[in-house]
Parts: structure tokens; C-alpha cells; sequence
């Protein structure tokens, strides 16, 4: 049956209902498209039209015009498997903004998606004693999370998050042209700059399987990567030190030989006592390394070591 | 020429009490400014003026009274007007709900080059997250991932007030605004015993609206103040005698930028002009 979920973070009927429905058109929030007519009609006093030109939710791609008619955006990919907590990551930027905490060089000054990104801090919320967390993302969604920033010259810079399901980049990376895979393909065309999930948990529990499968989106992500900047991050790095040794070791070093502007930073949702490093520090220090590095694209060193002939383009030979 | 002043803030947040405040501080001409015609309507406030003339606290005022309250205020030659579009507060909350902006704001937007925004840091929820309490991530793994019935957070709907009403202007979000000021008023001061700075208690309530105000205004167009309208709670009985006997435009104070406190609440016009 064709409808949606009037709950925006549930991913049926794409997915399946995230209330445990077996069958999400019997859950009472799911609208299918007959219903939603006549719910219209019953609701004659609807709140007006709005006067304002963004709704404050998730961009989607036909929307970009709302920023990119002000500037050029910068897109931040942010690719990973399913559940690997790309989602939840977004939902820990903004939930850390919210108490104060801030980007190195770059000062808050608004954004257009501000109901978007409250409902992810939403579900970082405890309540009834629990923490709902980000619902997995619709594999048709590719949703754009907006920050206007300004830098210490106090020039304004529109960055955007991509965010889609882990299912299409999986997708993606085992077959480029994959017929499902159109958003994993717009965000690697379009980005600027990557985030690269590795999934501790999943390294934990399956071993090499999940290695491989990181791999395989790494390898995809060289094919026409020029050179855009990747930051792995090690997500629920809670877990990492009961993840493998020889996995670890092996799985960061391929990494490494594949990307040049390359970094990585290890990152968890859970607080320890104390001071604390993965939760605060390096969620936000992922984002501060790819602004810089986005910001000073780095140039191929040019300066010469030694001088062999008196034709300039002999001295520049292959490294 | 008038210069007009728009004073905004949620419900409860506080204006009623400060206008009524105000108007009896003006009335008894006990301070730098006065009244250069008489309030043209009353009705919002001359409930509040009768209670705290007694002693009493003033009743919160009913959302949904979307009543227009105006001071025409004279300081010197200047004349300025104080309004209040919506003393109820309801309007301001449906701007953020509905994103839509009626043409009676509209207007009072556009003619107005002085905000005045009212938080009150007791009234704002405080909730925790992941970021600021710890918890073994075993106790979270077998959540059901149904959460609370989502309502905006206070700190993104005072952001996304001012993106609306910087919009609505027509700001250019290029640059940093230059030419509107605002007043941010942290009302209900004595409740926080505090003997921070506004801005410093600001910066402790919301610290990501500071750093969007600040990332959007020059510094010299901000100012953040702090305010009690009454000066001490009136549910002591002694406290209350003293407005009974004395007058309650002799009570009510507020902190200035730089944590001074003075006893002229009227001070708070001059310090959203200037």
C-alpha cells in the first residue's frame, strides 16, 4: 500500500514500521494515500500557508536552491554501512552545539533545517529512563542538514550533511550503477569532503566480514575521489579495544594506503566519568579536520629538492 | 518623530509584569522617562497594575489574549513607543509552530530598529542527553526507539524566532546585522540569585542562542540585560506591606551589562535604544 508515516523518523514503508508493527498499515500513524485525503478534509482549519521560504526540516536535494542561491554549500558526505551511527553522529553534533560547546574556527549563525536537527537532538533525550536514538534512515531519504557558519573573518559559510541509509552505500560499493544506489552516487558527486563510518560494534561481532565490508565503500570512495578529503571514523569506539588486534591493525592500515588526504578520530555516544575525549572532543574535532582541510585545499608540493638540468620541466620528475 | 520599540517574548516570560511595572514608575514620574500622551488603552494591564498596587503577584496573563499594548513614552525630545504586540505571548509561540508571520508583525518588524527579547531562565526545561550524563550503553541496547512526543527545544525555538523575525526583515545573512539592536532581557533576576553577568547567565541557559546572536549582530547592537520587575517575591507577606505602604514604582531593578544593578526599571528603554 502506497503512504507514509506521519512520524518523520520512521523509515516505513521503506523499512519496517519502527514501533515493531509487522504490518505498518495497521499502525495508527502511518497515513495511507486515501486516508491523507480525507484527514485533509476533516481539518478545514489547517494552520496557514507559510509566509517563510524554508520549513526548517531535512533539505532534500530539489531544495538546495534555498541555500545555493546565497553561496556556494559545502557538502560533507557522510557514508558508512547501516546502523555504523552516522545518524546518531549528526544527532551529537547539534545535541553538543546545543550545551555550548563549539567548532574551532567557525562561529554558529543559523540554519535552515533547525527542526530537522532538534528532532535528532530529540531522540538523544533521555526519557522514561531510556534513549530512543536516531530510527534507521529511509533508503529513499538523502537528507541535507544545513549550518550557516562564519569564520574568524566573519565571511559566511553554508555547510551541508548528507545523510542516506546505510543500505544504498552498501549497494553502492558492490555494484557503482546500482539501480538503488542514486543517493550513494549524488553524495559522492557532490561532496566535498568525506566522513567514513567504521562500525566497532560490528568489527567486534563479525569479525572480517564487517572489515570487508568497510573496504569495499573505501575502495569505492577512491574511484573518483581527486583529492577530497576522508576522515575515518572509528564509531562506538567504546567498544574498540575488545575489537581484534590483527583487525584493527590491518583494517587501519589498508585504510591508510588508500586515501592521501586522509585522517582518523575515534568516537562514542556514551559519556565516562571524567574527562572525556570521544564523546565531546572528537565528534566536533572530526568536523574542525575537514573544514580545515576543505577551507586550504592542499596543493601538490612544487618546490624542487634538487636541480639536474637547466630545463624546468626535467627537474619535476616522477617521486 | 517616534522611535518604536518592539518588545517580544513567549508566554509568562514576564512582560505583563514589566509593562505594568513601567507604567507605574512612569505615572508617579519617578524616573528619566514619561508618558507624552496618556495610554491610549489600558485594559491588558490595569489588572496587573490594581495587584501588584496591593501586594500581589499578577496572574499570568492568558496565551490567547492577542491584545496590542502601546506606552508612548518621552525621554528629552524623543519620543518613543513601546509595543507590545501580543502581551499574551501565544502569537509568538504560533510564529514558530505555523512559520508564518501576519501582517500586523510583519509591519511592527519592519518599523522597528529596537528588539526586545524576554527569556526567563526558570521557566525553560532542562533536559538531559547522551552529551552531559553518563550511562552504560548495555542499559540503552534494548530500547524500543519510541521516544516522547517531540516538542521543539527551547534553545532551537528562540533560534529559529530570530532567523524568522532577521528574515522578515530582511537581513542579509552575509553580514552581521548593524542597524536593528537587540536587547536580550533575562527576566525574573532574583530568582537566580546570581551574581554572574546577563550574559554570563545567558551563556549558562543558552549557550547556543548567545553564539547565534552573537555570530549575527555587531557587538555594539547586542545588549543583554537583566531584570526584576519586582525586585523580591510578593508572596511574603512583608514584602508585600512594603508595595502596599510604599508604592510599587518604588521597587523592581535591573542589571546592566556590566552586572550593575539600578534601581530604574525605565532604565531598560534607554538601554534597548542606545
Amino acid at each position: 500500500m502506497s503512504g507514509k508515516c506521519k512520524l518523520p523518523e520512521c523509515p516505513a514503508p521503506d523499512l519496517k514500521c519502527h514501533l515493531g508493527n509487522e504490518d505498518f498499515t495497521k499502525c495508527e500513524n502511518f497515513v495511507s494515500i486515501g486516508n491523507e485525503k480525507k484527514t485533509v478534509k476533516e481539518n478545514p482549519s489547517e494552520p496557514n500557508k507559510s509566509s517563510l521560504e524554508w520549513t526548517g526540516e531535512a533539505l532534500t536535494v530539489e531544495e538546495l536552491r534555498l541555500i545555493s542561491s546565497r553561496s556556494s554549500p559545502i557538502i560533507i558526505g557522510v557514508i558508512g554501512n547501516a546502523g555504523a551511527g552516522k545518524t546518531t553522529f549528526l544527532a551529537m553534533l547539534y545535541t553538543l552545539l546545543l550545551s555550548g560547546k563549539k567548532l574551532d574556527d567557525y562561529s554558529f549563525a543559523g540554519t535552515k533545517t533547525i527542526l530537522g536537527w532538534d528532532g535528532l537532538y530529540h531522540r538523544l533525550k533521555f526519557s522514561k529512563g531510556g534513549v530512543s536514538f536516531p530510527q534507521p534512515t529511509s533508503v529513499s531519504s538523502n537528507r541535507l542538514y544545513h549550518f550557516a557558519l562564519r569564520n574568524e573573518e566573519l565571511q559566511l559559510k553554508d555547510v551541508l550533511f548528507a545523510d542516506a541509509s546505510g543500505e544504498v552505500f552498501s549497494s553502492w560499493s558492490v555494484n557503482q550503477n546500482d539501480e538503488n544506489a542514486e543517493n550513494a552516487r549524488w553524495i559522492y558527486s557532490n561532496s566535498n569532503a568525506f566522513l567514513l563510518f567504521i562500525d566497532c560494534k560490528a568489527l567486534l561481532e563479525n569479525k572480517n566480514v564487517a572489515k570487508k565490508e568497510v573496504l569495499l565503500i573505501a575502495r569505492r570512495l577512491t574511484d573518483d575521489l581527486r583529492n577530497r578529503p576522508v576522515i575515518a571514523v572509528w564509531s562506538k569506539s567504546d567498544k574498540k579495544k575488545e575489537v581484534l588486534p590483527l583487525i584493527k591493525k590491518t583494517l587501519k592500515i589498508e585504510l591508510e594506503n588508500l586515501f592521501s588526504n586522509y585522517s582518523e578520530i575515534e568516537i562514542s555516544n556514551f559519556l565516562e566519568p571524567g574527562p572525556d575525549e570521544l564523546v565531546h572532543i572528537n565528534n566536533l574535532a572530526a568536523i574542525n579536520w575537514l573544514l580545515e582541510k576543505i577551507m586550504v585545499p592542499s596543493s601538490p608540493d612544487l618546490s624542487l629538492k634538487e636541480i639536474v638540468s637547466d630545463d624546468i620541466f626535467i627537474n619535476y620528475k616522477a617521486k | 518623530m517616534t522611535t518604536p520599540i518592539l518588545l517580544i517574548g513567549k508566554p509568562h516570560s514576564g512582560k505583563t509584569t514589566f509593562i505594568a511595572q513601567l507604567y507605574a514608575r512612569v505615572d508617579s514620574n519617578n524616573s528619566l522617562l514619561k508618558l507624552y500622551k496618556p495610554v491610549e488603552n489600558l485594559t491588558p494591564i490595569i489588572e496587573a497594575i490594581r495587584a501588584i498596587a496591593n501586594g500581589e503577584e499578577v496572574n499570568a496573563t492568558p496565551t490567547d489574549k492577542g491584545s496590542f499594548i502601546r506606552l508612548p513614552l518621552q525621554h528629552g525630545e524623543e519620543r518613543i513607543d513601546l509595543d507590545c504586540p501580543d502581551y499574551g505571548g501565544e502569537q509568538v509561540n504560533l510564529i514558530i509552530e505555523n512559520r508564518n508571520v501576519d501582517s500586523k508583525w510583519e509591519e511592527s518588524i519592519k518599523q522597528s530598529m529596537n528588539w526586545i527579547l524576554f527569556v526567563k531562565p526558570t521557566d525553560l526545561s532542562t533536559s538531559y542527553d547522551l552529551s552531559n550524563k553518563t550511562i552504560k550503553p548495555e542499559i540503552l541496547e534494548n530500547g524500543d526507539g519510541v521516544s516522547e512526543e517531540y516538542l521543539m527545544s527551547d534553545q532551537s525555538s528562540f533560534i529559529e524566532l530570530l532567523q524568522i523575525l532577521l528574515h522578515t526583515k530582511g537581513q542579509d545573512s552575509h553580514f552581521r546585522n548593524s542597524t536593528s539592536k537587540l536587547t536580550v532581557v533575562i527576566t525574573c533576576w532574583d530568582e537566580l540569585n546570581s551574581n554572574a553577568t546577563p550574559k554570563e547567565e545567558l551563556r549558562k541557559c543558552l549557550p547556543l542562542l548567545l553564539n547565534f546572536i552573537e555570530a549575527n549582530w555587531i557587538e555594539g547592537r547586542i545588549n543583554i540585560l537583566g531584570l526584576s520587575s519586582l525586585g523580591f517575591t510578593l508572596k511574603e507577606k512583608k514584602n508585600q506591606q512594603k508595595y502596599q505602604e510604599a508604592g510599587s514604582e518604588n521597587f523592581g531593578y535591573i542589571i546592566k551589562s556590566d552586572g550593575k544593578k539600578t534601581n530604574d526599571i525605565t532604565e531598560l528603554v534607554l538601554e534597548s535604544l542606545y
